[in-house]
């Protein structure tokens, strides 16, 4: 399984969002870093067919998703970085929905809601609506509705955003259980987060792709991934 | 198999999701509260279904015509606004975004947001056909029951035209200039010329192109019946909801025949309504654009435009506050208000504002209507701008933020008003007409007041837009006692401003206690 990206640009009018971004990714974790308005949204949202790319192409097992959406759809996690519910419906009403969507059928769907709902710790809330949640279990519901169809391809922005530090250790693992034959993308600015998951580590500023690295070999000379990404950004901005 | 489960999914959802809101049960309470309406008792003072004076005996076959024609008129427009929403709740809440990333084809998403359309309008017939039965017993002018001559215009007239309604609301969220207030403006203008266009005074039959809503369906049996007992009854009178008048004369209408033409001529409106769901479909844009740069979603428009003009505003506003500069606050909030306008809005404005100053004093009335429509849009953010630029959190906190704040943006509003209608008032001035002006002043404070009231109360543009053009229409175009413009209905009005302020305020008071 490969995510083949080439020359990938994005143009809102007379803004380049991304600029000819080009990669090759293989099951694992790519961490993408990178400050806000770098691109990493726009990106991740044409890698989940929902922006059509300016220019380039993005190739899933060999196919082009820009021609055959739905072949990588079908195999799609996606949690986007701002997202919203219907606050009238309960959480597993609200998954059913999505799953459906997504094609799962019936009864698979609701073992597969009722075990994602266990390991994300809401199970006791699965029947109250979702106007009632809290940031954090919303932020859950948002990560079980990408979890839903098993996917092979998992894009995930900013997920753990909003949610206590007990609840981020327990999706970190979530992810690491679930990398082994999967492509996941996580964009995040917890350098941690990164450091701690990544098998690779893509830093973007300026839409443009400044380092794509092992995160053992961006670090190697620095304290931390944070000075090694803070030092890389800074560089390129001297260099501009 | 998959494809019928994600579209019936998806219709679930949407209706959940809908008929949850508190929103809805008010429709419903609404819809109950308008069908007990709908049948008069003799001495009410209003009628709702006259032919040339004449109305038929409450029979069953009367009951479902009446109820027909008015379901069909009432669905058809004021029901429209409220399904208007499918589409735009995926965009606002944001849930688009994870449904483009699934394999749910357009058309599919399409169907399922018509058909939860299509069942929420279906809800509220069913209502005004349960009222309709009801009814019939209530009122007790005849004592003899057939359901089918209730349900069978319920069912040819009624649900081909929400078939339309609920397919076209969907059209109207795909194409992005209509999604907003535009189109809310649009389908009213479009919705009266079609029923112009529809109606035919001499009783004969229309194409079935021309009769979407199927009034021609009902009435043309409705005069057949009349003409057999009065020939000279004229069928150009037709009057739906007279106010302060009683039926002069009854006769008793035996009931529908339809054809079997008749019923397709209908049946066909189904497949209309779904050729306008794919053509909804062909213009989906799968959530395309991001939120931020959504430059056709309004709503997302005017979180940017509220905000950047408010940042840029910031330093004024601070030291009104200090110094007490209660202009300064009202200055801003009219740059607010004024604030992306195009240049041809001000020059249509001029124009309309020329118009007046030179109109005679009998087209007066007519000028400031016009004059008073063109800023429909500018004034429906009256009241709601906090909530739809999502700045509550900002505004609420500062000082005294009724008393300051949102009593300079009603401000604004009725400035806006006055200027716009400023030709009338050089005009009414030169003249001398002080009754001319009393009247001008009267209604820019009462539009402003209205649109504060629904913003307020609502939360949303489209309370106002829909009560003000229907008003606009039956008060100033037609020169009724609704006309707000005219000195002779001032004090009405005035008292009606008065009333509508203290509502606007109550609400903003709890939308500060609950915010």
């Amino acid at each position: 399984m490969e995510l083949l990206i080439e020359g990938l640009s994005k143009r809102y009018g007379a803004v380049r969002a991304v600029r000819d971004f080009t990669m090759r990714l293989e099951p694992g974790i790519l961490g993408l870093l990178g400050p806000n308005g770098a691109g990493k949204s726009t990106v991740m949202r044409m890698l989940a067919t929902i922006t059509r790319p300016s220019s380039g192409t993005i190739r899933f097992n060999g196919s082009d998703v820009a021609k055959s959406p739905d072949e990588l759809r079908r195999t799609l996690g996606y949690l986007p970085q701002d997202f919203g519910i219907y606050p009238h419906l309960s959480a597993i009403e609200f998954l059913e929905y999505i799953g459906a969507l997504k094609g799962i059928a019936r009864r698979a769907l609701r073992a597969r809601i009722a075990a994602l709902l266990e390991s994300l710790n809401l199970a006791h809330a699965g029947s109250r609506p979702l106007g009632g949640f809290s940031g954090g279990m919303r932020q859950r519901v948002g990560i079980a509705q990408a979890l839903l169809n098993d996917p092979r391809l998992l894009i995930v922005d900013e997920p753990t955003a909003g949610l206590d530090p007990e609840e981020r250790v327990r999706f970190r693992s979530l992810l690491r259980d679930m990398a082994g034959e999967r492509i996941i993308v996580l964009s995040t600015h917890i350098c941690s987060d990164v450091e701690s998951l990544a098998t690779r580590v893509a830093i973007v500023d300026c839409g443009t792709l400044l380092a794509d690295e092992h995160p053992s070999k961006l670090v190697r000379g620095c304290a931390s991934l944070e000075e090694a990404y803070l030092q890389i950004v800074a560089g390129a901005r001297t260099a501009a | 198999m998959i494809q019928l489960w994600a579209i019936y999914s998806l219709t679930r959802a949407d209706l959940l999701e809908r008929t949850r809101r508190y929103q809805y049960v008010a429709t419903i309470a609404f819809t109950l509260l308008i069908g007990t309406l709908l049948l008069p008792a003799k001495n009410a003072g209003y009628e709702t279904f006259l032919l040339d004076g004449y109305r038929g005996i409450y029979n069953s076959a009367w009951i479902g015509a009446t109820f027909a024609i008015l379901a069909t008129m009432m669905l058809s427009l004021f029901a429209f606004y409220n399904v208007k929403s499918a589409v735009e709740r995926d965009r606002t809440t944001r849930v688009g975004e994870i449904l483009a990333a699934t394999p749910l084809a357009r058309f599919d998403y399409a169907l399922g947001k018509a058909l939860s359309n299509f069942l929420v309008l279906g809800s509220m017939a069913a209502i005004l056909f349960v009222v309709a039965i009801v009814m019939q017993f209530v009122r007790g002018e005849s004592g003899a029951f057939d359901l089918g001559q209730i349900a069978a215009p319920f069912a040819l007239v009624v649900l081909p035209t929400i078939a339309m309604v609920a397919a076209i609301a969907l059209l109207f969220e795909m194409i992005p200039w209509l999604r907003g207030g535009l189109g809310n403006v649009a389908y009213f203008f479009l919705w009266s010329a079609y029923l112009v266009f529809s109606f035919k005074s001499d009783g004969g039959h229309v194409p079935w192109w021309r009769d979407m809503l199927g009034g021609n369906l009902v009435m043309r049996q409705v005069w057949a019946a009349l003409l057999q007992i009065d020939p000279r009854a004229r069928l150009d009178s037709v009057e739906i909801g007279a106010v302060g008048e009683s039926a002069r004369r009854f006769f008793t209408f035996h009931g529908f025949a339809f054809s079997g033409s008749d019923v397709a001529e209908r049946l066909v409106w189904f497949a209309v309504a779904l050729g306008v769901v794919a053509v909804a479909a062909l213009l989906f844009d799968r959530f395309a654009k991001p939120a931020r740069t959504a430059e056709n979603t309004k709503r997302n428009t005017v979180v940017v435009r509220g905000q950047s003009a408010l940042a840029r505003l910031s330093t004024p506003l601070l030291d009104a506050f200090f110094v007490g500069d209660f202009g300064a606050i009202v200055l801003a909030e009219l740059r607010l208000l004024l604030r992306g306008l195009s240049f041809w809005w001000y020059v249509v404005a001029a124009g309309l504002w020329v118009f007046q100053l030179f109109a005679e004093a009998k087209t007066q009335s007519i000028a400031v209507g016009l004059a008073w429509i063109w800023p429909v849009l500018v004034w429906s953010q009256l009241g709601t701008r906090e909530a739809v630029c999502a700045t509550e959190q900002f505004i609420y906190p500062t000082l005294h933020p009724i008393r300051r704040q949102f009593v300079a943006q009603w401000l604004a509003g009725v400035l806006l008003a006055i200027a716009t209608a400023g030709g009338s008032l050089v005009h009414w001035t030169s003249a001398g007409n002080l009754g001319g002006i009393e009247g001008i002043l009267a209604g820019a404070i009462f539009v402003p007041t209205l649109a504060i009231a629904c913003g307020a109360l609502s939360g949303t543009t489209r309370l106002f837009e829909i009560a003000y053009l229907v008003l606009w229409y039956i008060g100033p175009m037609n020169r009724t006692s609704f006309d707000f413009t005219q000195s002779a209905n001032a004090p009405e009005f005035a008292a009606a401003s008065v009333v509508l302020f203290a509502m606007a305020i109550g609400a903003r008071k709890l939308r500060l206690l609950y915010a």
